[in-house]
């Protein structure tokens, strides 16, 4: 951690202490039928449907199911703007007139986490997505060796995580407590920030320590908790978590979790943090209302032009009608985008970097085509785009960058393989062709043979 | 005399050997024909469709260094035609989309088994018997169309390519493979 650097880039201050506003339910709502890498769903419900709670919406590819939070009317299919990095559509099913019908607490003892997160498919909600159902496989429960849940929200934009755990604090812990024991780990490691220790309570459940981590920017993504790790536990932080007996979820991730096991529901609501320069709210809004309609209901007159979702400095840009998602945990309306410029080599991003990569370098080397290590130790924070002066879309441009290499590199694995069979085809069929041609030699041979020999005998046989 | 002269011949033995040994290395370690093909080969998909209108893939980059259009490659699509350009120092007049993966899929309940499509296929991801039902290998399929003429039935359609692994993001993968050990 570069810690010379102290970014205080301008969102509002953020008080997660206020009360949490609440959300009405819009006239419809929409959920985006793409999984994780933006492949598309089959639906499941017919148009003029009668949806409830809890309902089968489509099947993705993998076989698990998309439920339905609310209760409403589908009206069908549209294809819109998404949240989702890659898309820029995706298929959508609208639902009309949604309601949050009363949901009855179901408690079995017998809990099969797998099978439940299968057939409601839940989403991390830290940011980027991933399906909870693929950080538990099935062998979980004996080689997990630590619960890691991460509060620690750094992004200057963001504070719907500290106002889960303000506001809910004793239901977070009672979840982190059951998860702990669903996959047979008696450690949990709650990472938060330092100065919202005040968050909590002095005394915590027993079973649960406190991983406390800087206030700056990106302190609390996983790689860097990892890193902090390391130090007490020997692990390799470069690694996934999942292959070092980590269990790492988002802290809202965790709660969902506990509702989904309530409830046999996915949640309706999240908590989102909805954010300008100068102001920053939290409010529990509905899962499929368009994030520009939330924007406009509570922040009226908030700057127009781009949204960021997902915070200030790691927020992606996406569209006013993109529908909110679990993963997103917050809107930045961030105003009209200054034009880029040219790079002048001035090294402030080298300065920011908190992996000690040189950006202005990358952004070469990327541009270009080059694939380095550095793209990849690359955590995609946006440090650099904060204080690059040119306003250069740094970490967009390093994330697109390593998914057109990875996509190269898949193609030239593929085309390489097929070569390969192309050439033991050539191969074989050369081969055969040998074999006949040599099977016909003989024959002739056979033939001249047998007739040489004829034409000897035959004046002998000959009758006189 | 001996000064000038015998350094001049142990200089004059120092070369022939020299030369010896270069021409003995020359031989046992010949270098590639030519790099300059097979750089070009590799920026082609490899699928050996035939699109461009020579038998496969390494016919076309042996043209190309001749002097063929670069626009002919379908499959590989303009990354692979603005690679050709990098690599052949030339402006190509037309541009091409990017392809989207496809493979072929048979349709098992028209499907005669009459085993024409398997010699046709360049990469053998057909497999099948006389009589009987015939199969795509997906992971080798390169969806290029070339079962789909010989067939007589015409049951065999392409279809767009599904599989995450060829969508997946980088991360992701990695993630899963981790998970999955």
């Amino acid at each position: 951690m570069n810690s010379e650097v102290d970014i205080q880039p301008g969102a509002g201050p953020g008080n997660p202490s206020q009360a949490i506003l609440q959300a009405a339910f819009p006239e419809r709502l929409y959920f985006p039928l793409h999984d994780y890498y933006g492949i598309s769903a089959r639906p499941l419900v017919q148009p003029g449907a009668r949806i409830a709670p809890g309902m089968r919406l489509a099947e993705f590819q993998d076989g698990s199911v998309l439920s339905s939070p609310v209760g409403g009317l589908c009206e069908g299919l549209i294809s819109g703007p998404v949240l989702h990095p890659q898309l820029a559509a995706a298929p959508q099913l609208v639902i009309r007139h949604p309601e949050l019908q009363e949901r009855e607490e179901k408690s079995d003892s017998e809990l099969d986490l797998q099978a439940l997160l299968a057939e409601h498919c839940l989403i991390g909600h830290g940011g980027a997505g991933f399906p909870t159902r693929m950080k538990l496989p099935a062998g979980f429960g004996r080689d997990c060796r630590l619960l890691l849940v991460n509060a620690a929200e750094c992004d200057p934009g963001l504070s719907a995580d500290a106002a889960l755990l303000h506001h809910h604090g004793e239901a977070v812990m009672r979840s982190c407590l059951a998860l702990a024991k669903a996959v047979g780990t008696r450690q949990i490691l709650l990472a938060l920030k330092r100065s919202r220790r005040a968050l909590l309570p002095k005394v915590l459940p027993d079973g649960i320590q406190l991983l406390l981590t800087e206030d700056a920017y990106p302190a609390g993504h996983e790689g860097q908790l990892l890193s902090q790790i390391s130090k007490i536990l020997p692990l390799n932080p470069k690694l996934p978590p999942a292959g070092e007996g980590i269990l790492s979820l988002n802290v809202a991730t965790v709660h969902a979790l506990g509702e989904v096991c309530r409830f046999r529901c996915l949640p309706a609501t999240r908590i989102v943090t909805l954010a300008t320069e100068t102001r920053q709210i939290n409010v529990r809004a509905p899962i499929g209302m368009r994030t520009g309609a939330l924007l406009e209901a509570f922040l009226p007159h908030a700057p127009k032009g781009r949204l960021l979702a997902g915070g200030l400095l790691a927020g992606r840009e996406v569209s006013p009608d993109a529908p909110l998602l679990w993963n997103c945990s917050g809107i930045y309306a961030a105003g009209e985008k200054a034009p880029e410029m040219p790079c002048i080599n001035c090294g402030f991003c080298a300065t920011a970097c908190p992996e000690g990569l040189l950006p202005q370098q990358l952004l070469l080397d990327t541009r270009a085509g080059r694939e380095t290590d550095a793209l990849h130790a690359c955590i995609e924070c946006g440090l650099c785009d904060e204080v690059c002066p040119s306003r250069i879309p740094l970490a967009a441009d390093f994330a697109a960058g390593k998914t057109r290499f990875h996509r190269q590199a898949k193609k030239a694995e593929f085309a390489e393989a097929c070569q390969k069979r192309f050439a033991r085809r050539e191969a074989r069929a050369a081969e055969r062709r040998r074999a006949r041609r040599e099977k016909h030699a003989l024959s002739r041979a056979r033939r001249g043979a047998k007739a040489t020999l004829a034409a000897i005998l035959a004046p002998r046989t000959e009758p006189e | 005399m001996f000064s000038v002269l015998i350094p001049a011949l142990l200089l004059l033995t120092m070369a022939f050997l020299a030369s010896l040994l270069l021409g003995f290395l020359e031989s046992r370690l010949a270098a590639n024909p030519d790099p300059l093909l097979a750089a070009v080969n590799q920026v082609l998909p490899q699928s050996q469709c035939g699109q461009c209108g020579y038998p496969g893939c390494k016919p076309y980059a042996e043209a190309l260094l001749e002097g063929a259009p670069l626009d002919l490659c379908q499959p590989g699509g303009q990354s692979a035609l603005e690679a050709l350009q990098r690599l052949l120092g030339r402006q190509s007049s037309g541009s091409l989309e990017e392809a989207v993966p496809s493979i072929a899929w048979i349709d098992e309940a028209l499907c005669i088994g009459c085993t024409l499509c398997i010699p046709a296929c360049p990469v053998d991801a057909i497999v099948g018997a006389k009589g009987w039902m015939h199969s795509i290998l997906i992971d080798n399929c390169t969806g290029c169309e070339l079962c789909i003429d010989p067939c007589p039935v015409d049951c065999i359609q392409l279809r767009e390519r599904r599989d995450w692994e060829t969508q997946a993001l980088g991360q992701g993968t990695q993630v899963l493979a981790e998970a999955a050990k």
